[in-house]
């Protein structure tokens, strides 16, 4: 259930929310998913990347959410375990 | 016994290699849709709106509501200040009208007779900043409606907004002038001094000048386009004492995040 909706997330919030927000939402949701950050800069850049920007941000954006969140989870899954 | 067989059965799944657990199962799936996004976006980027239009218009109807619905809890203060930005906005439209009516007379005295309006292509936004990334207006007007790589897009009034980057089939996306670090020449002032505006996301610009150049709060900024376009005013000059330069905060004519149409040039 908490997987789907991180997904959720991370697939409606580049449409629907200002960027910053959404990269807040995404962020939390790559806490519960990892791979969560990557899809969503993917689909913000899929929808409005212009040619004229030289590198997809959003994907970079996203790939630095997914590694943190990565992080963070390992955390406290480390922190739930070792209880 | 039943929760002995689970597991059982947990721990033959963690060590049957073949197959993957839960964790590995979503990456997996989330990196497929990520690559049909790409490829999509690549190859089919009219599908990719397609699909994403509901959500926008959701977005839309969401913001709008919410607009409506905290609208009786603005405060007088609130609403005086918008009284007050209802006035400065009342005053530039004035000043844009006055300016308006002596282009006209200049064109209509160099091409003898009334300029002809030049043809264009009426435009629905899909997506606008601040959800779009990249301050890129996503409209629904494509290569089947005329749209060519290049073209202009114009706010209401005619005031630019920025050009078409891309284009596919049935719609198109426009990379704004006001980008971070995107760059226009242009005008300041009634004397139209040249310079060079940086964009600074959401319509916004900065500029450097001279500081011995005279302009002012509430001068009138232009981009070259079919003539000289104003895009925006004058909102605040940064003048450091020791510094032989000024920064200029432009502040643009349309509102970016209510942006509904726009006109593509032909």
């Amino acid at each position: 259930m908490r997987t789907a909706l991180a997904l959720l997330v991370a697939i409606l919030s580049p449409l629907l929310f200002p960027a910053a927000l959404a990269f807040l939402l995404v962020l939390g949701a790559s806490v519960i998913v990892p791979p969560a950050g990557l899809l969503a800069g993917v689909i913000a850049d899929g929808l409005y990347h212009v040619p004229s920007i030289p590198l997809p941000y959003a994907t970079l954006a996203g790939s630095a959410a997914s590694v943190i969140g990565y992080v963070v989870h390992r955390f406290i899954e480390t922190r739930i375990m070792g209880a | 016994m039943k929760m002995r067989s689970s597991r059982n059965a947990n721990s033959y799944r963690h060590r049957n290699v073949l197959i993957p657990s839960r964790g590995i199962l979503v990456g997996m799936i989330v990196g497929v849709v990520a690559l049909l996004v790409a490829l999509l976006h690549f190859f089919a980027p009219d599908a990719l709106t397609l699909i994403a239009t509901p959500a926008w218009k959701v977005g839309d109807a969401l913001s709008s509501g919410i607009e409506h619905a905290t609208a009786p809890f603005g405060n007088a203060v609130a609403l005086a200040r918008d009284r007050d930005r209802l006035i400065a906005e009342n005053m530039a439209a004035n000043e844009e009208n006055r300016m308006l009516r002596a282009k006209t007379t200049d064109l209509e005295r160099l091409l003898g007779g009334r300029a002809a309006a030049p043809e264009s292509i009426l435009a629905g936004v899909l997506a606008r900043p601040p959800v779009s990334s990249y301050d890129t207006l996503v409209v629904d007007a494509g290569s089947s409606r005329g749209v060519t790589q290049g073209a202009y897009a114009y706010g209401p009034g005619g005031t630019p907004l920025g050009t078409v980057d891309s284009v596919s089939e049935r719609s198109s996306r426009i990379f704004l002038f006001s980008a971070g670090g995107r760059t226009i020449d242009g005008w300041v002032g009634e004397k139209r001094i040249p310079v060079t505006l940086t964009g600074k996301g959401a319509g916004a610009f900065i500029a450097t000048m001279p500081r011995e150049s005279q302009v002012a709060v509430n001068d009138v900024v232009y981009v070259p386009g079919p003539g000289a376009l104003p895009i925006g005013t004058v909102v605040r000059v940064d003048a450091d004492p020791s510094s032989p330069s000024m920064a200029l905060r432009i502040a643009p004519y349309t509102n970016l995040f209510s942006l509904t149409w726009v006109t593509i040039g032909r």
